[in-house]
Parts: C-alpha cells; sequence; structure tokens
C-alpha cells in the first residue's frame, strides 16, 4: 500500500553558448563536458531501468537554450570531433598507462564509457539525443517540462509583465516544436518566484512550478501540510515546494553524499597534471583544462589523493541510495501519520550534478529508483501525477523566494551585477514599444525585430549575472551582457531610423542563431498604454 | 659501478620530478561556474571549477558598448530580500529644468538630493538624503511583506521638490503567515517537524512558534 510519493526533479540548463566565428571555444566545453558526464550517463540509466522494466516516473526539465544547442548542427558536430579526440586520448591514456594497473583500469572505464557515449550519440540518435528522452517520456517513465526561454530570473522583471510573458511563451513554443505537446510544468530559474508570476503561466496553460521550501512555509494564508503537497495559487497553477531534507544529503559538501572520500575527486585531472606536450593536441589552443581523465578519489580534505577504486565508489554510491531512499521512507511513515492525504517530498537538482561534479551521481540515482521500486510503500512521482490524485488542494499565494543563497534575489542583485539591469530594463521597454508599434512590418524590418527580440533574451540568462557574482569567467559574461545589448540597441537603432544594414543583420543572424522560429510579435501588449 | 649509481640517481630524479609535477596541478585564473550551489545548506560546497580563460580569443566588436544613459527620466525599485530595496534612476536634463524653473537658477546645486520611500502598507515614508555622483542606491528598509513605492527629489529651501517616481514593489515574506484558512488548518505535527529541520539547515528558526 502506497503510503507517499518520492518526486525527483532533474533541471538541465546551460547559457546558450555557440561561437561559430572561432575553432576550439572553450566555454563550448561546458556543454561538451556535460554531454558526455551528465547528460548522455543520465540517459543511459534511464533507458536501462526502462529496459529492465524497473517501474519509476522522474521529471527533467530540459531548458530551451539547453535544447536549442543540443539540437543545433554546427554544436552537433563539433561535439561528435570531440568525442572522437577524447577517444583518441583514452586510447593514449591506456597505451601510457599500460605498465600501472591501477591507472590502466581507469583509463580502459573512461575508454568504455566514451565508447558507449559515442554509439549512443551516433548510431543510436544521429546527433540528437532530444530523441532519447522523448522516448522516454512516451514510455511513461519521464515527464519532460520547461524553464524561462533563456533562464531569465523572473522577480527583478516584475515590473515587467510583456518581458516575462515573452519568456514562458517562447519556452512554451520550443516545447511544443520539441515535443509535441504542452509542458505540464514549468521549473522557473533559480527557484526565482514573485507572486503574480504564477498568472502568466496559467495564461499558457502550464499546471505547476516548484517553490524553495521558504517560498511555501511563508505563504499567506499557512498552508495546511507545510511543504509536503502542493498549494494552488489564486490563479490555479499549482505550487510544489522544494524539501529541505533531501536536498541537504544531495547536495552540501559538510552532509552530503558527493564529498565521500571514496568518489571520485573532480579536481585532479590529466589536464593539469600530465605534461603539456604530451596533451597538446587535446587542449583547446594549449590552454590547460579538464580532460575528464580523473584517476584519483577525494581520499581526505587535504590535497592527499589516492587512486579512484570504482568498486569501493560503486558500493558507497549504493549504500547512499538506500540511506535516501530510507530518509524519505521515515519521512513518509511520519507525515503519512498525519496527513489525510499522500504526502509528496519534492527533491529537485541540477542535472549537470549528476555526473559531472558527481561522478557516481548517475549510478547513485539508478540504485534510488531500483530501490524505490522495490519498496511497496513508497513510489516515484512527478507533479502531474500527483495532480491528477489530488485534485483539490488547498489556496494560497507563496512568497516571493528562489534557492540563492540567502533565499531569495541577492544572487542576482548585488554590487557585482546591479549595474545590468538598468540596461536590461531599458531594452525590455524599447522591445515592448517596437512590438506594439510594428504591426505589419517589411520582411527586412521583421527580421531586424526579431534579431532584436533574439538578442534581448540571450542578454536575460541569469548565468550571465549569476556568473559575475560567483567571479569566475567574469569578463565573458560581462563580454556577452553588453554584446548583446549593444546589438539590441543598434538594431533598435537601425529600426526606429529605418537604416538596416542587410549585410550586418545577416552576420547577427548566423553568429546569434538562437530560437530560428522567434517571432517578436510575443512582446506585443494586448492593450498598449497610449 | 660509477655508471650504475649514476644511472640510479638520475632514476631517482626523474620519478621525484614526475610526482612532483602530477602533485602540483597547474590552476587557472579563472572557475567556471554551474548553478543552483549557492543556496541553503550547501554555501561552503565548492563547485566551482577551475578554467583557464583567454581573453584574446574573444572577437571584439569595436562598437560593442552601454550608453551611460538613456535620454530618460526613470526611477526603478527592485526588492533584494526582505529588508532591501534597490532603486537605480535617470534624471533628463529636461527634468532638471523644470526643477529650476521652478526655483531658482542655481538652486540644483543649493538642494539637497533625496530618496524618499513610501510603505504603501502603512501609509508612511521615510527618507534618505542621497547624492548627486550616484544613479543608485541600496535601501535598508527592514520591512518583510511591505508594499513600497519611491520617489526621487530634491529639498530646497526647507520645501520638498518630487521629480521621479517609481513603480511599485513588495518585499518578500520572512516568516510564516499569522493567517490561517480555517478550513485548512495547519497540521501543528508537522509544523513542528519543519521547524526543528529548518532550524539545521537555516541557522536560524523564523517558524518554530505558531502564530494562532
Amino acid at each position: 500500500m502506497v503510503k507517499g510519493y518520492t518526486a525527483l526533479v532533474l533541471h538541465a540548463h546551460l547559457p546558450y553558448v555557440r561561437h561559430p566565428e572561432r575553432e576550439d571555444s572553450l566555454e563550448e566545453r561546458w556543454f561538451f563536458e556535460a554531454m558526455t558526464e551528465s547528460y548522455l550517463p543520465l540517459l543511459h540509466v534511464f533507458e536501462k531501468l526502462s529496459d529492465e522494466g524497473i517501474p519509476y516516473r522522474l521529471t527533467l526539465s530540459l531548458s530551451p537554450t539547453l535544447l536549442a544547442m543540443l539540437s543545433d548542427d554546427l554544436l552537433q558536430k563539433r561535439y561528435l570531433r570531440h568525442l572522437e579526440k577524447s577517444l583518441l586520448l583514452a586510447q593514449r591514456e591506456t597505451r601510457r598507462t599500460a605498465a600501472e594497473p591501477v591507472f590502466n583500469r581507469l583509463a580502459q572505464m573512461y575508454k568504455e564509457i566514451l565508447e558507449r557515449n559515442l554509439h549512443t550519440y551516433q548510431e543510436r540518435f544521429n546527433k540528437n539525443i532530444i530523441t532519447g528522452f522523448k522516448n522516454l517520456q512516451d514510455k511513461g517513465h519521464l515527464e519532460l517540462i520547461t524553464t524561462m526561454a533563456t533562464h531569465c530570473y523572473s522577480p527583478l522583471y516584475s515590473s515587467q509583465l510583456a518581458v516575462l510573458r515573452a519568456q514562458v511563451k517562447v519556452a512554451v513554443q520550443e516545447y511544443a516544436k520539441y515535443f509535441g505537446q504542452r509542458p505540464q510544468g514549468m521549473w522557473l530559474p533559480e527557484c526565482g518566484y514573485y507572486p503574480g508570476l504564477d498568472g502568466l503561466l496559467q495564461e499558457e496553460g502550464i499546471n505547476y512550478f516548484f517553490v524553495e521550501s521558504h517560498g511555501l512555509l511563508y505563504a499567506t494564508p499557512r498552508p495546511k501540510y507545510g511543504i509536503y503537497s502542493p498549494v494552488k495559487c489564486p490563479s490555479g497553477v499549482a505550487a510544489f515546494a522544494r524539501d529541505v531534507e533531501s536536498t541537504v544529503q544531495v547536495w552540501s559538501s559538510e552532509l552530503g553524499y558527493p564529498g565521500d572520500f571514496m568518489y571520485r575527486e573532480f579536481y585532479r585531472d590529466i589536464g593539469y597534471d600530465l605534461p603539456e606536450d604530451y596533451l597538446k593536441e587535446f587542449l583547446p589552443g594549449g590552454i590547460r583544462c579538464d580532460t575528464g581523465f580523473k584517476y584519483y578519489r577525494i581520499t581526505s580534505r587535504s590535497d592527499y589523493k589516492e587512486p579512484y577504486l570504482p568498486e569501493e565508489a560503486s558500493l558507497k554510491a549504493r549504500l547512499h541510495a538506500e540511506d535516501f531512499v530510507q530518509n524519505r521512507k521515515k519521512q513518509i511513515d511520519f507525515l503519512s501519520k498525519h496527513m489525510d492525504l499522500k504526502p509528496i517530498i519534492v527533491s529537485p537538482y541540477d542535472a549537470e550534478l549528476f555526473g559531472h561534479w558527481w561522478f557516481e551521481g548517475p549510478l547513485w540515482l539508478e540504485n534510488v529508483l531500483r530501490i524505490v521500486a522495490a519498496i511497496p510503500e513508497l513510489e516515484t512521482a512527478t507533479p502531474g501525477d500527483y495532480l491528477k490524485f489530488y485534485e483539490k488542494l488547498q489556496v494560497t499565494t507563496p512568497c516571493a523566494s528562489s534557492w540563492g543563497n540567502q533565499g531569495y534575489n541577492d544572487v542576482w542583485l548585488n554590487g557585482a551585477n546591479d549595474w545590468i539591469y538598468r540596461h536590461l530594463h531599458q531594452a525590455g521597454e524599447q522591445m515592448i514599444r517596437l512590438a506594439n508599434f510594428h504591426l505589419k512590418p517589411d520582411p527586412l524590418v521583421k527580421r531586424a525585430l526579431n534579431q532584436a527580440a533574439r538578442e534581448l533574451l540571450y542578454a536575460q540568462s541569469s548565468d550571465w549575472a549569476f556568473i559575475m557574482k560567483t567571479g569566475t569567467v567574469v569578463e565573458y559574461a560581462k563580454r556577452r551582457t553588453i554584446q548583446h545589448l549593444s546589438r539590441f540597441n543598434r538594431l533598435y537603432e537601425a529600426i526606429t531610423q529605418s537604416k538596416i544594414d542587410a549585410f550586418w543583420l545577416k552576420e547577427l543572424e548566423t553568429e546569434d542563431n538562437l530560437f530560428p522560429e522567434l517571432n517578436y510579435a510575443v512582446y506585443r501588449e494586448e492593450n498598449p498604454p497610449k | 659501478m660509477l655508471v650504475i649509481v649514476a644511472i640510479l640517481v638520475l632514476l631517482a630524479l626523474a620519478i621525484y620530478l614526475y610526482y612532483n609535477f602530477q602533485g602540483s596541478a597547474l590552476r587557472g585564473p579563472q572557475h567556471k561556474p554551474l548553478r543552483g550551489n549557492l543556496g541553503y545548506g550547501y554555501e561552503n560546497m565548492e563547485l566551482a571549477e577551475d578554467y583557464t580563460f583567454d581573453l584574446q580569443r574573444l572577437r571584439t566588436e569595436k562598437e560593442d558598448f552601454l550608453p551611460g544613459s538613456y535620454g530618460v527620466d526613470r526611477l526603478v525599485l527592485l526588492a533584494k530580500d526582505p529588508d532591501w530595496l534597490y532603486t537605480y534612476w535617470e534624471i533628463t536634463e529636461d527634468t532638471k529644468k523644470l526643477f529650476t524653473e521652478k526655483t531658482k537658477e542655481n538652486a540644483w546645486q543649493d538642494s539637497q538630493p533625496i530618496l524618499r520611500i513610501f510603505d504603501l502598507t502603512a501609509g508612511s515614508h521615510f527618507d534618505i538624503k542621497i547624492n548627486d555622483e550616484s544613479d543608485n542606491w541600496y535601501i535598508r528598509a527592514g520591512r518583510p511583506n511591505t508594499k513600497f513605492r519611491a520617489e526621487l527629489g530634491r529639498v530646497y529651501e526647507g520645501k520638498y521638490y518630487p521629480l521621479l517616481r517609481s513603480n511599485q514593489v513588495t518585499s518578500p515574506a520572512f516568516g510564516v503567515s499569522a493567517e490561517i484558512d480555517p478550513e485548512w488548518a495547519p497540521i501543528d505535527e508537522i509544523w513542528q517537524s519543519l521547524a526543528g529541520t529548518y532550524k539545521t539547515a537555516y541557522g536560524s528558526n523564523h517558524l518554530c512558534k505558531n502564530e494562532h
């Protein structure tokens, strides 16, 4: 008899990084690494369980920018090349380590992973793994959802409804393009919510979204079940809250699983450890970076590291999965005693944590899903499932919140990034004005309008503000923000002065090619102010 | 004999250098970020990836720049967290001229710029003296779950002149709501268990007392 549900939610997102103008872009490697280490291994886990007939339900958010990258011709070719190069390095590594069995079998392990990735990527899905995830949705295992078109941090645009509406509309359009239906749910970037945002989701037929724990705990009126059952916003859209306990277990470096000394050490990579001469052709522009070949385990808190032992790590992943499920079971046992409906425990994570940062993450997840499937009191469910079980929910308004440090807007609004908003808001306002004014533009003007909308969307990625705050690749984030806004401003000028340089526009369209079907009219207001 | 010793010494040196080199991973000056790692309970997690970054490799467009001003009057108010607001503004020359016309020619220099923050929930306001060099300000309002509006104005000869008006914004809540829907009365056991969890996860405790 099922007493409650555990809802695992993975959010997969990368900002749109594509640089046709140069080879070997370091930032494109974010995508390549996530492919090799997270997206493909996760796909393999989901498929394996499905093939074995293990019943499971999991929610996966694929951001529109990530979907665009996954289906982009250039990035597909480049990733294939990256994969082939990695395999070449794997062959060299198996030769180099021939006399050291401890390292040799690790090189062999990576080689096998890469071969499998290549087979899946090239042979099975012809370079487009979106099909793989779609198949799993069609088979009833995954619930695929979306997020804001370019992952904009919504609370800081609350005074520009038309701007947010466009982010939602484009997200839904893109989802429909890939999956042939509307998304049921939306992952709000960074769990960024403010009261009223749900109304925009409702307009586009979205049934649910997620908030950080206190988003629901501080809701008005106070929710009966705390965070263990969703509520309905006044708009009718349901809000599910992130569970604190399961969050800390997986995320926290102090208390979390990924920091276990048996697990693979992320920071020891042959890209930094081996002589440059040996690595030459595998380092972009000769710059040292991660190659994915990591031979050590975390071992200790110090720099002292010992070789990685895959069997020991697998065992740990199994134990940690058991621990995770046991704790969810305990929670459910307790909650079901007091609740008059079945509780749901929502555990959302960044998909890139699994495999990329936490090498054993996909294996852990596989174990979790297997163990839950074997426990009669516990079942995996998606928010979509739960809303079918229970139609009557408490109506309450969640409080403005995010999952960022301090729980509000601090990460995306502080001394390191506050300067961007005056420009972003200005561009947003101008875009709305353009859309309201140009009802039937000439083909060239229309292209310019679409490109302006595209540049604005690019600039609104929450990733840029986040990077500026965390102090990593700051120059790149600044450059992208300035570049897209500057291009927007020039397009705005060109459109309003009727001086569109067709050649330059073509250049922009080629370089910034996100959402080719984008129509600027998504910014048009129904009742524009006079 | 001597040759063998020499070979052994060289070998030892080679091994020493090799492992020494292996041990000191070269770190790039920049890090690659992934989001979602800054939240509660995992602030300390170092998920920033070492990454070198080459500025030279970026294509530079000489025309890329953002203007210092857009020639529009604007005062925008944003909520940062339950206690803090943020505002930025731009004042056009026209508005400055209008102010001098209403007052005196050198009144701009002789007046004090003020941010007036209206608490629309309580129906009160407070003023912050600012300066003419700033175009943005962090405001410690200390009032969660409150509706605000801001004005930018100047005080000249004891009189306040409003110049710009902002949008409305509501600061986020910072605590459990006292409002209870009798049809959906909170379950005490669950709320007590949450208070316990939150004490560990958040380091402070905003939910332990029921405010019936």
